[in-house]
């Protein structure tokens, strides 16, 4: 039994005992257990008159919803990265900076094939886990969601970010032109909508 | 709960752009006439190559492609897709023009050296210094 199971098997049977919680605290401290082992510890129970101490809900990590976010967040990935990528390449065609420019269409079908492949997967497992954490206290215990939610936020500021920077090195060095505009606003607007669509899951 | 509307809005910029790659890239239909299109510039180039084989063994600029005892290879003078013969005509004294029916839009694909919108292409002819 870990120190910390051992912590919570003591508090449990002192509230079962009928002890006071401000003594169990007091006695935890005095033995030199720190404030946030104790708090952790005594949080992990509930009493209500005529029951005997409750066990409160705690996070969970789930190997298949960590297998499925995982998933998810490679699909995200590469929907996000061929839309840009294939976007970009339409930018090219619509605005070219040579009229009359040369255009090679290989790298257009293969962003089309990684898209018309991982589109459909990621909306599916998108909806899928919507649905799985439809009930709020499940979606704030699940450690697997908040972690990809933490990631696929971070990984979109990090590009938002990227793409500021690299606009204002265009606009400094005289190349922001209008092709260069509409692509870094497809990255920015990409951005946004994943930063916005997993903001709340950050905290459940 | 969090809502779903910035998924679909990816997803939906997402579909908006496949489509126009689709259309800007022509589908499966233009991917195999730009194949044809490399076996007919392999073929002018091979045409190319024997003409000039042939004229440094004459010493003057000749059309002539076919296959000679200096000037073995034998390049394929008709196109193997649609069976029309290419066309080589003569410029000037060091210039040869080839022609084939490409299919796909000749937007300058592969550079400088492309086809023109006639498909042809203006070759250099280096003739042996008399």
């Amino acid at each position: 039994m870990t120190a910390q199971a051992e912590l919570s098997d003591f508090v449990h049977r002192a509230l079962l005992a009928g002890r006071d919680p401000t003594d169990i605290r007091a006695a935890l401290a005095e033995t030199g257990w720190t404030g946030a082992e104790i708090d952790s510890a005594m949080s992990a129970w509930q009493m209500r008159d005529g029951l005997p101490p409750i066990p409160v809900p705690r996070s969970y990590i789930s190997a298949r919803e960590a297998m499925l976010h995982v998933l998810q967040m490679i699909a995200l990935l590469m929907v996000c990265l061929h839309t840009f990528l294939l976007g970009a390449r339409v930018i090219d065609w619509l605005v070219p900076e040579i009229p009359g420019q040369g255009f090679w269409f290989g790298d257009v079908r293969f962003s089309i094939a990684a898209l018309i492949a991982f589109l459909p997967l990621y909306v599916w497992l998108d909806l899928r886990m919507a649905r799985t954490a439809a009930d709020p206290e499940a979606r704030r215990r699940s450690v697997a969601r908040r972690g990809f939610a933490s990631v696929t936020v971070l990984l979109a500021a990090v590009a938002l970010l990227g793409d500021l920077v690299t606009t204002i090195n265009a606009l400094l060095a005289g190349d922001l032109t209008l092709r260069f505009v509409a692509k870094a606003g497809l990255v920015a607007l990409i951005g946004l909508l994943v930063a916005a669509r997993y903001r709340e899951d950050l905290n459940g | 709960m969090a809502s779903n509307a910035p998924m679909w809005g990816l997803a939906g910029l997402s579909a908006m752009v496949l489509v126009a790659g689709l259309v800007i890239s022509g589908g499966p239909m233009r991917g195999q006439a730009e194949r044809r299109d490399a076996d007919r510039r392999a073929d002018l180039d091979a045409i190319h190559m024997q003409i000039s084989c042939k004229t440094i063994e004459s010493g003057v600029l000749t059309t002539d492609a076919h296959a000679s005892p200096a000037c073995p290879n034998v390049p394929r003078l008709t196109d193997p897709h649609s069976g029309a013969p290419y066309r080589v005509e003569v410029v000037d004294a060091h210039n040869i023009r080839l022609c084939a029916g490409f299919e796909a839009p000749p937007p300058g694909q592969f550079g400088f050296d492309a086809p023109d919108d006639q498909g042809c292409m203006v070759q250099r002819i280096e003739t042996p210094e008399k």
